[in-house]
């Protein structure tokens, strides 16, 4: 789509000073992704996957390397206010309500208000009805809607995902993939997702980049072949499955390879 | 009275809020904040009761001790309170003590959040400042009236630094705690999204502290009104400090008692003002993790 | 859709580690010595420049000085002070402990016993000192003044570590068939260590201060009697001393306190 933005990342290492000395969170790490596309980072904790995402962000800068975004710099893409985000942690403000929630993104941005837009997000993710509600009254999955919602609200050419489910259980956390898929393939914005499920990032993905701790680097990228749209049907499929069982395969091998005393297995699939 | 005994005290309160409102549904939590007055009265009887309770128990002291030259009942205390024929000296006193009080409050709350504001927006300041503001906060409220009388003087102004002094290090300290764990996610996203340090300042950072300064305030309140009496005491010869000791020299024992009885009573009922703000703002503005 | 896959593995920057670390430290550390040292050669040079010749603000290292030349004044008046904290801390410690007891055996007292306390918390202590004054013989003062002042917390802590439930060991205790009196002794109660030591913790420095707060009002001997004459004679560096003295007390039973913590390994999450 001619409005989203492609990512090229090339060569990118990020050194973080610590007490116990210089810690190579990531190392050559190099992948494109095309507009309009959705790619999923897995890898065990300690891979850099985060430190990516982040630096997507400009929210870290990388020790050396390019990052180009439509051709640009993240920091200019943040300029324009042109990137959208959603964490784990629905990061919601609890005094506000859903509504404002959402509308605090495009404060934030300082862009004008656009009351029909914020309802018509809250139609998209499955609010209705919530407007008024403060996040206390709602349930963990609501909140991520809200939190998926405020991504979107300023339109961004570029959406990253930390974990957005991560937090929920698997039952609810299918349901949110499937709406998120939805969501993606109606707004048509290139989006970069974090997860550390095997099973989220195959249903979901275009391409999954997978990479391994200490230093983090990219091990393999795996193409996802599936059609579009993907639905409960392919979850139960043997080919799904046998996706799945690929990755965590690339995912085990990465670990093995990785320095001693890497981090622990905490990848599901 | 120090600041060990406030920090501690909003530990134990605050988690024992917490279960409490964990334990029970959302719904009474909602209830109570959509009936702010049904809850000041809640509060409010919370703090006059036990001080009843206090007096009652003052009562049975005075009618069984053997008679004594110094013990006042509650009901001549109330009395002189009401009419006594130097009410009009104790009401220029109680409004002289909590006159500062208020300015010492006010003067420490803007600075701390002035100072916490600046602290929260860059890493270096915090880096520098902290420590600095750590230090001199465990500098126990009962060293910090001496020092204040010797670098300040005998004026109003001792009895505003005193309270400022004591007010504003454990509010600072619960003001950088609220503004920082508040949101880390918020403000990440304030940065992606291109956010002027202003505008997270006021939209985020500020509001997040709200819960966090009501409880140091209220918990600082003691050792604050405390801290002023005593420096009136040593110091400036005004105030409600100034008044009961006077009373006590000249052997005007109702009048002490009477004074005494006027400051508990306005200490516990500024204290049950600022414990319904508590839970009325806790309810708004208490960050809930999200529940898996 | 395609993806790259690059995966060159190269060595690591060239990293000269120690200097790294060596930076870090600045980093992390530089500013907030630069602050303290900024904030005491401030002290000196307005000690230098401000009125009275030192007599309301010493330099620093007169304080020390001092320090040094009135130990043999001080230390006793320690001793007295640290005597009268400890018996006020015992009776507060007794009158809060009866007060938990209390609250275990009736649950529904607990509420009204909290709050008849939290109004004791609300004293304006320097209110009510100069009423035990006339009340009791001296040190009498010195020592209720120490036991008010820890009622409340350790009655909070104490109440809070024994009446906290322990779903999963209660369940194993009805399944086991377990005494309650045996639970209680031997669950419950090593369950509260660490709201014991937050007692603690809160409860040492806040009782010297009660009773150094009631020797401001009055007394013979003691940490507060020095301090209120020194600032009668205008001594300002002795004045200081004694504020230093105090704010080490404070912070030796902080350290001490958790000394033990660190000793009592299940007490971690102690550290708030």
């Amino acid at each position: 789509m001619d409005h989203s933005l492609d990512i090229a990342v090339a060569d990118v290492c990020k050194t973080f000073a610590t007490a116990a000395g210089p810690v190579e969170a990531l190392t050559d790490v190099s992948f494109t992704v095309p507009a309009g596309g959705f790619v999923s980072l897995v890898g065990p904790s300690g891979s850099g996957k985060s430190t990516l995402l982040r630096s997507l962000a400009s929210l870290e800068t990388p020790t050396s390397g390019t990052i180009s975004l439509g051709g640009s710099t993240p920091r200019q893409r943040v300029r324009a206010h042109e990137l959208g985000m959603a964490f784990q942690d629905s990061a919601l403000l609890p005094w506000r309500s859903v509504q404002r929630n959402i509308a605090f993104a495009r404060e934030m941005a300082g862009l004008p208000k656009d009351k029909e837009y914020v309802d018509e997000l809250i139609e998209l993710v499955g609010l209705r009805g919530f407007e008024k509600s403060r996040p206390a009254q709602l349930s963990g999955g609501m909140r991520q809607r809200v939190s998926i919602a405020r991504a979107l609200v300023t339109r961004p050419k570029l959406l990253l995902l930390d974990e957005p489910f991560g937090a929920l259980d698997e039952m609810l956390r299918e349901k949110l993939n499937l709406e998120l898929q939805r969501i993606w393939m109606h707004e048509g914005i290139t989006t970069v997702m974090v997860t550390h499920s095997v099973a989220e990032a195959v249903l979901l993905s275009d391409a999954i980049v997978v990479m391994s701790a200490r230093p983090g680097r990219v091990v393999e990228i795996v193409d996802v072949p599936f059609a579009r749209p993907r639905d409960a049907e392919l979850l139960g499929s043997d080919e799904f499955f046998r996706l799945c069982a690929r990755v965590s395969d690339v995912l085990r091998s990465a670990e093995a390879s990785a320095a001693p005393g890497g981090g622990g297995a905490d990848v599901g699939v | 009275m120090s600041q060990a005994t406030t920090t501690g005290a909003a530990g134990t309160t605050t988690t024992g809020r917490v279960r409490r409102s964990r334990a029970g549904a959302t719904g009474t939590a909602r209830s109570q904040s959509d009936r702010p007055l049904r809850l000041l009265a809640t509060e409010l009887l919370a703090g006059i009761g036990p001080l009843l309770v206090l007096m009652l128990l003052w009562q049975v002291v005075y009618l069984t001790l053997p008679e004594n030259q110094f013990l006042r009942g509650p009901l001549e205390a109330v009395e002189f309170a009401v009419s006594g024929e130097n009410v009009g000296e104790l009401a220029a006193a109680l409004l002289s003590t909590f006159t500062m009080l208020l300015a010492g409050y006010l003067i420490a709350v803007l600075v701390a959040l002035t100072l916490a504001s600046v602290v929260t927006a860059s890493a270096a300041m915090a880096r520098a400042i902290m420590p600095l503001a750590v230090v001199l906060g465990v500098v126990p409220v009962i060293v910090i009236t001496p020092v204040v009388i010797m670098l300040v003087g005998r004026g109003p102004a001792t009895s505003i630094t005193v309270c400022v002094m004591i007010t504003f290090f454990s509010c600072f300290i619960s003001i950088v705690s609220g503004m920082r764990s508040a949101a880390r996610g918020i403000d990440d996203l304030a940065a992606v999204l291109g956010g002027s340090g202003w505008r997270r300042l006021v939209s985020v950072r500020l509001p997040s502290s709200v819960p966090g300064l009501i409880s140091a305030s209220k918990l600082a309140l003691p050792a604050s009104l405390s801290g002023v009496i005593l420096t009136e005491y040593i110091a400036t010869g005004e105030g409600i400090g100034t008044f009961i000791n006077l009373a006590r020299a000249n052997y005007r024992y109702v009048d002490m008692w009477g004074g005494i009885f006027v400051v508990v009573l306005l200490s516990v009922l500024a204290y049950s003002l600022l414990g319904f703000l508590e839970v009325w703002l806790g309810d708004r503005y208490v960050v809930r993790r999200s529940s898996r | 859709m395609s993806a790259s896959e690059v995966t060159a593995a190269r060595p690591g920057l060239p990293l000269a580690g120690l200097g790294r670390r060596a930076g870090w430290w600045v980093v992390r550390y530089g500013p907030a010595a630069l602050v303290l040292a900024a904030f005491v050669l401030l002290w000196n040079w307005y000690a230098g420049v401000a009125p009275g010749e030192g007599r309301l603000l010493p330099t620093p290292a007169q304080v020390v000085t001092a320090l040094g030349d009135d130990w043999n004044i001080i230390q006793p008046a320690l001793l007295v002070t640290l005597g009268s904290a400890g018996r006020g801390l015992a009776y507060g410690a007794a009158v809060a402990a009866a007060f938990a007891v209390l609250a275990v055996a009736v649950p529904p007292l607990r509420r009204p016993i909290a709050r008849q306390l939290t109004i004791v918390f609300c004293l304006p202590l320097a209110a009510i000192a100069p009423l035990l004054f006339l009340v009791l013989e001296l040190p009498g003062p010195h020592v209720a003044l120490a036991a008010i002042s820890v009622v409340f917390p350790i009655y909070i802590s104490l109440a809070q570590g024994l009446t906290a439930r322990h779903e999963e060991w209660e369940d194993l205790r009805a399944v086991t068939g377990g005494g309650r009196g045996r639970y209680f002794c031997s669950v419950q109660i090593p369950a509260s260590t660490r709201e014991l030591l937050v007692a603690a913790r809160i409860a040492l420095p806040t009782a010297v201060l009660g009773t150094t707060l009631a020797e401001y009002f009055g007394g013979a001997r003691g940490i507060g009697v020095l301090m209120i004459n020194s600032l009668a004679q205008l001594n300002a560096p002795r004045a200081y001393a004694l504020g230093i003295v105090i704010t080490l007390v404070c912070a030796l039973s902080f350290a001490l306190v958790e000394l033990v913590a660190r000793a009592l390994p299940w007490t971690e999450e102690l550290t708030r």
